[in-house]
């Protein structure tokens, strides 16, 4: 996995699954990698929304990814 | 060869009934909601006659929980889904395939989709242990079948984690995902079985698992050609809404014996009927609504144009044909999870790799 390999990471989804991410996360034994989420659903939305969603953790995402 | 050594099984002693028993199971989230077998210290050594494997011999390490599949754990669930002893080589040879990364079992387990690995099982120790191909054979009355496909489930979610709701998040989820194990017909395929088309001897036994949705049948009673056959197949496969009309993939067509003798008898290969399903089975994409062509043009980079026939493989190779069932004028197609997952296939055989002729070869006494 990229984080593994000292590539900065982040894991982007919807709140819904964040129970899922944080599991999988810690089993893989990476319990700190930084998580994204924003209000479920991604799918099924107009690209608008879709923006708007991102704006939302645009913050988080860069803080990851220049750690 | 080293092999890592994971945990071994807690033995606990409970005095109460089989129905108290099967309670505490239900309770703790250890089956799949039916009534399990109790793995009794007796019966999980009876399974375990049939590996040359360690009990504690990890197998496979399986997503999303990690857990670690030892040949005991393996065994253990073999017991508590009904199976018999001799069917264990089967069960372990599958977990195996799963395993393996092109099959990324990680997604397959997680998604939202309602997909469940198929066992294909092919060689003669399909015929040895009464693998259903004949009639019914995605259904139900055959103890192999749904019980090595129900030892799979749950391996799956007890070892694995993949329960409903935290490690498995299958929207509607799938009757698939309870037990899915058939036997390929392969007296009554006119080409070579799936194991042949890769290479294998036709007495080698193989273990094919793919990341399948439910049957959807395909009923075709009046075409009495190949090529009307084909058709009628190809008008099924390219339909709206399957994972693999969004993404490709391998989907599997399991031809029933008779329309497989229709097309063969016109003179149609294996490798031809792929090609024509290839090029036929299509949607077009105007039918299709504009978010979802703006998807396939932007990201499959299909033409933007109103006669776009938009393919679901990559290309004929990647569509999986068997031969399944008894007499009748009807198939079926399992679509696919989609480009996230590939086929993956093992050789029943010994801890060092010899095939197995016979399952039985492998018995050990008490």
């Amino acid at each position: 996995m990229l984080e593994q390999k000292g590539i900065p990471s982040v894991v982007m989804g919807t709140l819904e699954f964040e129970q899922l991410a944080k599991l999988e996360s810690k089993n893989r034994g990476l319990a700190d990698l930084p998580l994204a989420l924003i209000p479920h659903p991604l799918g099924g939305i107009p690209e608008d929304e879709a923006i708007k969603k991102a704006d939302l953790v645009i913050d988080v995402v860069v803080k990851a990814l220049t750690r | 060869m080293s092999v890592s050594a994971g945990p071994a099984a807690k033995t606990f002693r409970m005095e109460e009934s089989y129905a108290a028993i099967n309670q505490l199971y239900q309770e703790r989230g250890w089956t799949d909601g039916l009534p399990i077998v109790p793995p009794t210290e007796d019966a999980v050594a009876a399974v375990l006659r049939y590996t040359d494997r360690a009990p504690r011999e990890v197998v496979a390490v399986l997503p999303p929980r990690q857990g670690e599949a030892t040949v005991e754990r393996l065994a253990i669930n073999t017991v508590m889904a009904g199976a018999r002893p001799e069917y264990f080589p089967v069960i372990l040879t599958a977990i195996e395939a799963l395993a393996d990364p092109a099959f990324n079992l990680d997604s397959i387990q997680a998604t939202t989709h309602p997909v469940a690995p198929i066992l294909i099982v092919n060689g003669p120790i399909a015929r040895e242990l009464g693998i259903n191909s004949g009639y019914n054979a995605f259904g139900q009355g055959f103890q192999a079948n749904l019980t090595i496909g129900r030892a799979v489930r749950l391996i799956l979610m007890n070892v694995g984690g993949g329960l409903p709701g935290t490690g498995d998040r299958a929207t509607q989820g799938s009757p698939a995902k309870i037990a899915y194990c058939v036997a390929e017909n392969e007296e009554a395929n006119p080409w070579e079985p799936l194991h042949v088309e890769a290479g294998f001897p036709l007495e080698t036994s193989t273990v094919t698992v793919n990341g399948c949705e439910g049957p959807h049948n395909i009923q075709d009673h009046y075409s009495y050609t190949g090529l009307g056959v084909l058709k009628v197949i190809a008008g099924a496969m390219g339909q709206a809404g399957s994972n693999n009309l969004l993404g490709a993939g391998t989907p599997l067509l399991s031809l029933g014996p008779e329309h497989a003798a229709t097309i063969a008898r016109d003179g149609y290969s294996k490798r031809q009927v792929k090609e024509f399903l290839y090029e036929h089975a299509r949607y077009p994409l105007r039918l299709l609504g504009d978010e979802y062509r703006h998807y396939l043009v932007e990201r499959r980079k299909v033409a933007d144009a109103d006669d776009t026939m938009v393919p679901i493989v990559r290309t004929p190779d990647d569509i999986l044909v068997i031969v399944a069932g008894g007499a009748g004028k009807h198939s079926c197609w399992q679509p696919t999870f989609g480009d996230q997952t590939r086929p993956a296939r093992r050789v029943i055989s010994r801890r060092d790799g010899t095939p197995l002729a016979k399952v039985s070869d492998l018995r050990r006494s008490p």
